[in-house]
């Protein structure tokens, strides 16, 4: 007779572990125990038992689809004859250092329940289970179990009792089990009358139905938030949508229920076949190959597709019978998405004809995840419902303080570093407005108090005038802690080293603003990095930010000052002697403009120039189309010089010119796009090839908002892994600012080895 | 033309001409005419104000005033917002050799015109020249002695609460487009006129007719500074209403070729003042005496995040910074 005991840390709670352990145990003929506690779960085995080998051979076969285990304490202890039986225990809540779950979509069983009239879950609109339906958006404090969650307010009926406390059922444990009879129910608000719609939640559901079919615009409550959703093939409700959230055109995403409609309009692999059909339901930029939906995706060569990751969308698609819907959140411009309904209910009505809703809180804010299939690996742009938290496990676990990172400006997200783990938060936005920033500051006080975080350092950007760097100092003063502030472009690499566990690398960070440890604008910038010593050693030659901030959004003031500089008659040709854009570029003359390495701004310029247009209404949309418009089977590129100075540096001005040259010779838009794209490229192979020599690295790392750009990140890897190069990318944390706090994090610990 | 040498700032002959010859016939001033070490006046207070700021603008002529001009009504104002009647200025100058004398008068002229105007006395000052390329032109330093007439009706932070309006005297930016206008070849034809103008006119019928909380000149960084200024020290958030401040066309124009920001622009002539609610009415009739376009711009809250934020026409609340680089984006 022997006893042992194990405890099972990662993503192990809210997955159907412990029912694993029971079956497990009961399977082998075991008594004994298992329970949450704080840092995982605590399992103890007993029974006529040579060693653990039965038991690790049966977890490693058959552990639940969704778990992840990241380590397992285990050793013997003395035997306990009290037991007859093995028993689920109530949690005791320990020191906090466990996972918490992301939230899963809905899973295959669950669904044919809901669609099975013989089954007590038909068209049970909260129908989830071990393996699907809300997790970190219902979970109000850790251990993750019903009574600190919002499905609190709903106590079991005798059939869902049932099935939570039956060992081999699949709700056995699962804190989301509901149903229609003991759950949340639906209402519905009618903007036009101004009323709740009587009926039941079936009723409701085909009501909205019905009026999606005849062009309504409806806020449904979903998992993270509300989204709006519409019929895609009614192009008159999807122009009122674009008027009314005043997004001037952004694309929006789609919902649908398999892969095969997806495979209908877009190319699709199988890694991207797989995250797609996975629980975490992500939004995917797939590769468009036909011209479908061009009114709802800004004219781009993607269409961003999700799954139908809760009942409500799946039976909306099925009764509705579209084969895609749009589902976007619902968002006023610079205000958060919704999350409450009594918030949908004021605010929405001059968008939305109908607010569907539920008595269920959601606790925290999740838009839907965003990313894109490069080489098998996801690169994520959006960390939210299905991701967040992120949590990462540190390869070593060298420095014992903890760690409090508060991100960048725009797409910002919250690090945390706690003990051996790297936690990062969802998507808080960009903070420029009131709303943004509560949202950002509810965020950090709600993570703190759920991973009872207590820090030692608390990391920040080097921009004195971005929110987040005004808080830290804040924090800092108050609490007695130090700050570290983080270039923003060191932060871009230090992220992705984090994910790979890199000590030294050479780095290119690429996006379109972040200040430089000299005062300058940087956004093009490579280094060689050891350990904390990061050295500059490239960049774009400095160029002006004629008409100032503005030329972020009207890069045409960019692209004419430019082409005026290169070829006169050209730029008066071109933009055919605007009176604007010419006073601008007089100003450039004396005015002090800030001067800027920026890539972004590059392919604004050349966007501008290939007619991608002359503003961004949203964030990156010329870069975006000049990226959808690029023949992909384009080889050719610019010659460009490198000028060996303190760092090495390459004159826009000289691809310009050759750009314009081809313009000039009505060379294909498309080509010279991609000749521009293999450019950029080029440029960084050529750089990385001078820098192996002079220091002796064979390892690069690509991070920054540009490489968002799919086709100049494949164009990249590809380039350098021909030249023999280790190259890593971001496919833990977004690619883009999102992952500018794990990078401070990153940072900051290599401070700390070093002191 | 002449100009001025290195001998006019030596102690000696050309300096006592150019004290005798140009300041004290243009200035005037019966004190300073004494030529005493030291300048004894009478102030019949129990409390004064004294004031100093350092002037360096360039151009030193610009539209609408020259940096005579701007070294009296800097201070004056200073004085003025503080509810104080403005009595006194010394002025010192520093000078480049080589500055043509010509400018040198119509700089002392314009800055005794203003203050008559403004009530003002110049009782002393200093002028000393330094090496071509040690200063750029003309430097000059004000220092301005203010009374307190009635104490109870001195404008205090203490007396900002939630509730209360923000008021502003007039148009935003002058000053600093103007400046920008002068720039050579920036693109803009028509120069833009700098608001700089003496306030203590204004402000003292202001102030012996109706209750103000609070008032600050808008100088350096514009409203945006002056109102986080006022959010710090008064604990306070404050709340403005884009659609409300008043901009001129030429001063959005020139900011939309240069990419700059409006409330960040520095004016000369323009105040804010806090007010109760229940004056609005008389603090606006008297305002718009002086300037049309004075008018409210927003409230005081008591939320006490000490933020300015700026209610936008397309919703969302975007927050007023008081901002370290004047020009860099956030944007990424
Ligand atoms: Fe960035
Ligand atoms: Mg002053
Ligand atoms: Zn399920
Ligand atoms: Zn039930």
């Amino acid at each position: 007779m022997k006893r042992y005991r194990y405890i099972f840390r990662g993503l192990v709670q809210g997955v159907g572990f412990r029912p694993f352990i029971y079956n497990l145990a009961k399977d082998l003929g075991l008594v004994g125990f298992v329970k949450n506690i704080g840092e995982g779960v605590l399992a103890e085995f007993q029974g006529e038992l040579k060693s653990t080998a039965a038991i690790d051979e049966y977890i490693e076969k058959k552990l639940p689809r969704n778990a992840k285990i990241e380590s397992i304490e285990k050793y013997e202890i003395e035997p306990n004859f009290d037991e007859s039986d093995f028993y689920i225990l109530d949690s005791s809540k320990g020191k906090i250092s466990t996972i918490v779950p992301y939230d899963l979509g809905l899973c295959e069983e669950c669904k044919r329940e809901f669609y099975d009239k013989g089954h007590r879950h038909f068209m049970n609109p909260f129908i989830s289970c071990i393996n699907c339906g809300p997790r970190y958006t219902m979970i109000e404090s850790l251990p993750y179990d019903r009574d600190r969650t919002s499905m609190k307010e709903f106590e079991f009926c005798y059939d869902c009792k049932k099935e939570y406390y039956t060992p081999d059922n699949r709700r056995f444990n699962a804190q989301s089990t509901t149903c229609p009879i003991c759950g949340p129910r639906l209402f519905l608000y009618s903007f036009v009358e101004k009323k709740h719609i009587d009926g039941n939640n079936l009723e409701l559901l085909d009501r909205v139905c019905n009026e999606i079919e005849k062009g309504k615009i409806i806020a449904i409550k979903g998992i993270g938030g509300f989204h709006l959703v519409v019929d895609p093939y009614n192009k008159e409700v999807v122009e009122r949508l674009f008027q009314s959230k005043k997004r001037e055109g952004k694309p929006l995403a789609l919902v649908c229920k398999s892969i095969e409609t997806v495979k209908k309009y877009c190319n699709v692999s199988e890694a991207e076949e797989e995250i797609f059909n996975s629980p975490r339901c992500p939004i995917i930029l797939f590769e468009r190959k036909t011209d479908h939906f061009l009114h709802v995706n800004a004219g781009l060569h993607t269409l961003g597709i999700m799954r139908a990751y809760t009942p409500i969308l799946d039976y909306i698609l099925t009764k509705t019978n579209r084969d895609l819907l749009i589902a976007t959140s619902a968002n006023l411009s610079g205000i958060p998405m919704i999350i409450d309904e009594d918030e949908a209910l004021e605010k929405l009505c001059d968008i939305a004809d109908f607010v569907l809703y539920h008595n269920r809180k959601i606790v925290r804010r999740c838009d839907d995840s965003v990313g894109f299939v490069l080489k098998d690996k996801f690169v994520l742009i959006r960390s939210g419902r299905g991701f967040a938290p992120i949590t990462f496990k540190l390869k070593e676990k060298a420095v014992d303080k903890n760690i409090l990172a508060l991100g960048g400006h725009e797409k910002t997200t919250i690090a945390l570093k706690k003990e051996d783990e790297v936690i990062l938060s969802q998507y808080l936005g960009d903070l420029d407005t009131k709303e943004y920033i509560d949202f950002y500051e509810g965020s950090l006080i709600d993570l703190i108090s759920l991973y009872d975080f207590d820090f030692d350092y608390i990391a920040c950007d080097y921009h004195k005038d971005y929110y987040t760097t005004s808080l830290a100092q804040k924090i800092a003063k108050g609490q007695n802690k130090e700050v570290v502030f983080v270039q923003h472009h060191l932060a871009h690499i230090y992220s992705c080293m984090l994910e790979k566990n890199l000590q030294s690398c050479i780095g290119f960070a690429f996006d379109g603003t972040g200040l430089g440890l000299d005062g300058k604008i940087w956004g093009s910038e490579g280094f060689v990095i050891d350990g904390l010593e990061a050295k500059r050693v490239f960049h774009l030659q400095y160029y002006p930010l004629v008409g100032g901030q503005k030329a972020i959004k009207e890069p045409v003031r960019l692209a004419y000052y430019f082409s005026k500089i290169i070829s006169p008659e050209f730029a008066e040709s071109f933009f055919g002697g605007n009176e604007f854009l010419h006073q601008i570029f007089k100003t450039a003359q004396t005015f002090n403009y800030p001067l800027t390495s920026s890539m972004g701004r590059l392919f604004d310029i050349v966007g501008v120039l290939l007619g991608c247009g002359e503003k961004n209404s949203f964030e990156a949309q010329i870069p975006m189309l000049l990226e959808s418009i690029a023949d992909r089977n384009e080889n050719g590129f610019y010659i460009f010089l490198m000028n060996f100075k303190h760092e090495i540096e390459i004159n826009i001005v000289d691809i310009l010119q050759q750009i314009i040259h081809d313009i000039k010779r009505n060379v294909d838009r498309r080509i010279i796009s991609a000749k521009f794209h293999n450019t950029v490229a080029k440029i960084v192979v050529e750089v990385a090839k001078v820098l192996r020599e002079n220091y002796n690295k064979d390892t690069v790392v690509l991070s920054g908002g540009v490489f968002q750009n799919k086709l100049l990140l494949s164009k990249t890897v590809s380039l350098l892994e021909e030249e023999g190069f280790k190259v890593f990318f971001n496919t833990v944390f977004p690619i883009n600012d999102g992952g500018i706090s794990a990078g401070q994090v990153y940072y900051t610990l290599q401070l700390l080895k070093n002191c | 033309m002449k100009f001025i040498q290195k001998e006019h700032g030596n102690g000696g002959k050309q300096t006592y001409e150019l004290i005798n010859g140009l300041f004290k016939p243009i200035f005037g001033s019966e004190i300073l005419k004494r030529g005493d070490d030291s300048s004894i006046f009478d102030l019949a207070s129990k409390k004064i104000g004294v004031t100093t700021d350092s002037f360096v603008v360039k151009p030193y002529f610009f539209k609408g005033g020259d940096i005579g001009k701007l070294s009296v009504c800097g201070t004056v104002n200073d004085l003025a917002v503080s509810g104080l009647v403005p009595k006194y200025i010394t002025a010192s100058f520093i000078i480049e050799e080589g500055f043509p004398i010509e400018d040198l008068q119509k700089i002392v002229r314009s800055m005794k015109e203003y203050a008559d105007i403004a009530g003002v006395e110049i009782v002393a000052g200093d002028t000393k020249v330094v090496e071509k390329g040690s200063c750029d032109g003309i430097f000059i330093n004000t220092t301005g002695f203010g009374v307190c007439e009635k104490e109870e009706r001195l404008p205090s932070i203490e007396k900002i609460k939630g509730g209360q309006i923000v008021i502003v005297s007039g148009d935003i930016g002058r000053h600093g487009a103007c400046i920008y206008s002068h720039s050579s070849e920036l693109g803009v034809e028509e120069k833009i006129e700098s608001d700089c103008a003496p306030l203590n006119r204004v402000i003292n019928e202001l102030l012996k007719n109706v209750e103000i909380c609070y008032m600050k000149d808008l100088t350096r960084g514009g409203l945006a500074t002056a109102l986080n200024e006022i959010a710090q020290k008064a604990s306070v958030d404050i709340y403005i209403e884009e659609d409300k401040v008043p901009v001129s066309n030429e001063v959005k124009a020139l900011c939309d070729i240069l990419g700059l920001d409006s409330y960040y622009l520095a004016c000369e002539g323009r105040f804010v003042a806090v007010i109760n609610k229940e004056d609005k009415q008389k603090t606006l009739e008297i305002l718009k005496k002086y300037n049309k376009e004075a008018c409210e711009i927003g409230w005081i809250e008591d939320t006490k995040e000490k933020r300015v934020y700026l209610k936008t026409s397309f919703g969302g609340t975007r927050i007023l910074d008081m901002l370290y680089y004047e020009m860099l984006p956030r944007i990424c």
